[in-house]
């Protein structure tokens, strides 16, 4: 197996623990909100039974219960957010500092050096896709839950794309139209490139680096957001047309990226340091 | 290759859950509607695009429905749409959807609707343009593009139409041309009032000819206001010989310290000639509509004016010809129950069709009517596409509000 | 041979390195002495390619700098590099993983030399030992040459000989070995060249034998003449 895919590989084994533990985390907040969330009501129906025994209920789908308990929902995805954020930095510090610099090992493989960031970006949207990936099995696991503990005859069946409008962070995040998590995931992407330039920037530079590294991610910021506003997008006397403004912002960002790969494989090569 | 399962395991897991969700997604099909023929010839019916949502989800899902089918808007690409849904107004018109497609660089920053002219040998756009000048006085100026379709050439004159009155705004309301002169109608605002006037421009060499003041005759008392409107023709690449000018007397009432209320006092119909500089008061249409409901719309075809009112489920569309001075005949008060339906949804007047979107039984219809003898030339109505078990239910789901037809 | 021709370096504007040049043969023992900071970790790191130059050349076999040096060159740093997380046996594996040149054979040897516990964990290992499976580390692979920074510094008495006996078994032999070192000790005997910086220059560069033999002094001697001038 090549060494890249073994660096992939040694990346993701090194975070299996966390990764585990945000799973593990979103599990349990969803699937007791969901339980707390079906028996409250289960049990407060039956208490209206008892007074009123003439009472007929509504039926319960699975996604009005996710719509009511969105922010249990959220909570654990905006963790992992939070977590995978942080470790975007850590994926790269935690090399350098500490009892053992494992950067040494890392820079003396026989295998080229770009593998190593390759290795890093690939392992952070593994983890990010996984964490994706995750959740929609959880919902299917979640359903399956519920058609359990709700009473046959009061189940109204939901229809998936009902559960994902159910909950806000699930239209962004998994976003109905493939074509739109393609765009979100793929800007996504691009911010992750143009931080890990960043940060070997400031690895190559140190205290000088850190303001190169700002420096940089201010251009690229730039360069995206200005023709955006500049160009007039939203005005109707606007010079060049919609298409064309956002052909402009995609050829600036497909040539960002491009530099920003090139000066980390670069930087990772020639100029960083121990 | 044991010791790699755990990154193995995640791979094909991201592959298969992602994947799996949006090919689930993709294959999840809506139910499909579609607008067939009652009665009448279905090629009345073939421009019309009627829209309105599914509602048999948790949200609502809008779609559109013709005689072709339904497409619903979350199979069109979210991104796409996105992208270019900025000044889609602008370009939704099919009409500037052509413009922008033949010259698509003189359409370039060119954005309103009512400053195009276009007939087959020109194609002019008009702009006011007002700045301060050197003495802090405000210049006025008209900038005008001319193409001449045949060699393609473009030309652009400025006409200043500064004088002392200081103008703060112009606004072009039409542009026309009548021979080797072009008219561009403007409104021009001067403190709380504001004026119509026909500036007349050579096309030749860019003078200005003549400055003609619309005088409507209608004064402002107390506490009113005077709002002017154009009814311009309604397909803008076509010429019109007639403009329609509103002139409505708005009331102006207190209501506390920094806020108050207007109420409108009338409105007064003109039609102006741009050939012959005729200002004509269309008495018929004196003061009229503002006793009657509200939803009533001008349209002017050429010199064909028509007011289309939906009045307690009735239609009622009068004609009148500006270049006759005399009433056409049109529709009087067709009743919902006479188009054989429970009432009437919406109603568009395009060209010379009236297209009518019916409820019976709760299920969308939609009637087009002929303007000038209230006749139906095509009746149809929504049926679902499927078992027809599903039918009853599914229909209910169905809610169409929106006539949209493409000229 | 190793080569490093007219090397520079400098940060924030101070020189690190000035104009450093020698060279380490195979088959010797080449050690650079100096005081602490005068830049002889940085000889060494520059070498790996740890941490760019300004000026000058480092030449391998007369090869610049490129992947494949690491498969020809160890180096051992003052430090353990690997991830604490590991156990002893997943380190060498992770090494057996990447190099080509690895000798699970010779690994195995070594561990059972050093009386290495393979089930450990990397976190847990005191100074001696850890500095014991750095040397596992670096002459498990089957390299021409061996880097060494400052292999004996804050290690117990009894991990130095196991050490030294190292430096004289078949596991060094052929190779090219440079070290560093701030205190000769013990060592003396194994060197076969010496080079002695001060201040980010060379200012000895010698054959231990030739100068023992003609001049009858030894390396502490050389030293005492030029941190004394």
């Amino acid at each position: 197996m090549n060494r890249y895919l073994k660096l992939v590989h040694m990346e993701i084994h090194r975070f299996r623990y966390v990764l585990g533990s945000l799973m593990g985390i979103t599990m349990i907040f969803q699937i007791s909100a969901l339980i707390w969330q079906v028996n409250s009501k289960l049990s407060m129906d039956r208490e209206t039974a008892k007074q009123f025994p003439e009472s007929l209920f509504s039926q319960i789908s699975f996604h009005e219960i996710v719509f009511s308990i969105q922010f249990w929902f959220i909570i654990p995805i905006l963790v992992s957010i939070a977590v995978l954020s942080l470790y975007v930095f850590l994926i790269w510090y935690r090399d350098w500092f500490g009892r053992n610099t494992f950067i040494y090992r890392l820079l003396m493989l026989p295998t080229a050096r770009r593998h190593i960031y390759l290795a890093k970006l690939t392992a952070i949207l593994t983890f990010v896709f996984s964490l994706v990936a995750f959740q929609l099995l959880l919902l299917v696991i979640e359903k399956l839950i519920f058609n359990m503990i709700v009473p046959a005859d009061r189940i109204q069946s939901s229809h998936f794309s009902d559960v994902i409008a159910a909950n806000q962070a699930f239209k962004e995040l998994i976003p109905r139209a493939f074509d739109q998590f393609v765009f979100s995931y793929g800007l996504g992407i691009m911010a992750l490139i143009i931080i890990f330039t960043a940060i070997l920037i400031e690895r190559s530079y140190r205290m000088v680096g850190i303001v190169y590294a700002a420096l940089y991610v201010f251009v690229c910021v730039f360069a995206v957001v200005f023709p955006l506003l500049s160009l007039g997008i939203d005005r109707s006397n606007a010079y060049l047309y919609p298409e064309e403004i956002f052909g402009i912002v995609f050829g600036i960002c497909a040539v960002l990226l491009a530099a920003s790969v090139w000066l980390g494989f670069r930087l990772l090569s020639k100029k960083i340091a121990v | 290759m044991k010791r790699y399962l755990l990154s193995v395991i995640l791979g094909v897991f991201i592959v298969v859950g992602i994947g799996a969700y949006y090919v689930n997604g993709a294959m999840d099909r809506l139910p499909e509607y579609k607008l067939s023929t009652l009665e009448g010839n279905p090629d009345e019916a073939q421009m019309v695009k009627l829209s309105g949502s599914y509602g048999g989800r948790m949200l609502w899902e809008s779609l559109t429905v013709d005689t072709d089918g339904s497409i619903y808007r979350k199979d069109r690409s979210e991104f796409a749409k996105s992208l270019f849904n900025n000044q889609s107004w602008k370009f939704r018109d099919s009409d500037m959807k052509a413009l922008k497609k033949e010259h698509r660089n003189f359409m370039r920053g060119k954005g309103l609707m009512d400053s195009f002219y276009k007939d087959e040998e020109w194609l002019i756009y008009a702009e006011g343009i007002v700045h301060r000048n050197n003495n802090s006085m405000l210049d006025a100026n008209l900038k005008i593009d001319l193409l001449n379709e045949k060699t393609g050439n473009v030309t652009q004159y400025r006409v200043d139409i500064s004088d002392e009155a200081n103008y703060s705004w112009i606004d072009i309301l039409d542009v026309q041309r009548v021979d080797d002169q072009i008219h561009l109608l403007v409104r021009q605002h001067v403190e709380a009032s504001s004026e119509l006037h026909d500036y007349v421009v050579d096309l030749k060499s860019g003078q200005l000819i003549r400055n003609e003041m619309l005088n409507h005759g209608i004064r402002s008392g107390e506490n009113e206001e005077l709002n002017l409107f154009a009814i311009t023709n309604e397909i803008r690449s076509k010429p019109g010989e007639f403009v329609v000018l509103s002139v409505r007397k708005d009331r102006r009432t207190k209501e506390s310290s920094n806020s108050y209320r207007l109420d409108s006092v009338s409105e007064d119909l003109f039609s102006y000639s741009y050939k012959t500089g005729k200002l004509n008061e269309l008495l018929i249409y004196k003061n009229k509509n503002k006793l009657e409901d509200d939803s009533n719309d001008f349209t002017l075809n050429g010199n064909i004016l028509s007011n289309l009112r939906n009045n307690t489920n009735a239609i009622t569309l009068s004609r009148y010809d500006l270049s006759l001075d005399q009433k056409l005949e049109g529709i009087t008060s067709l009743s919902a129950q006479q188009l054989g339906a429970d009432d009437i949804g919406s109603l568009r007047l395009s060209q010379n069709r009236v297209y009518v979107l019916l409820r019976k039984d709760s299920i969308p219809q939609l009637a087009v009517l002929d303007t000038a003898t209230g006749t139906v030339l095509y009746k149809g109505q929504a049926t679902y596409e499927g078992p027809a078990s599903n039918s009853e239910e599914q229909m209910k789901n169905l809610r169409l509000l929106n006539i949209d037809v493409q000229s | 041979m190793i080569e490093v021709k007219n090397m520079s370096k400098s940060y924030l504007r101070r020189h690190v390195l000035k104009d450093v040049s020698f060279t380490a043969e195979k088959g010797q023992i080449t050690c650079l002495i100096g005081i602490n900071g005068a830049g002889k970790s940085t000889i060494l790191k520059s070498i790996m390619g740890l941490s760019p130059i300004k000026k000058g050349q480092i030449l391998v076999d007369g090869q610049p700098l490129d992947k494949l040096t690491y498969e020809k060159v160890a180096f051992i740093p003052d430090h353990l590099t690997m991830p604490l997380g590991m156990k002893l046996a997943e380190g060498l594996q992770f090494m057996a993983d990447f190099y080509t040149n690895w000798e699970p054979s010779r690994a195995e040897e070594l561990m059972d030399f050093f009386q290495l516990d393979a089930l450990e964990k990397i976190g847990n290992m005191s100074k001696g030992t850890a500095a014991k499976y750095n040397l596992v580390l670096g002459l498990a692979q089957k390299t021409e040459y061996v880097l060494m920074d400052e292999p004996f510094s804050g290690i117990d008495l009894f991990s130095r000989e196991l050490i030294a006996e190292v430096f004289s078994s078949h596991l060094i032999e052929d190779r090219g070995v440079l070290l560093t070192t701030h205190e000769i000790g013990e060592i003396e005997q194994l060197i076969d060249k010496a080079v002695i910086m001060q201040k980010g220059t060379i200012v000895r560069e010698f054959n231990c034998e030739e100068v023992r033999s003609a001049e009858g002094k030894s390396i502490v001697d050389v030293m005492r003449e030029v941190y004394r001038s």
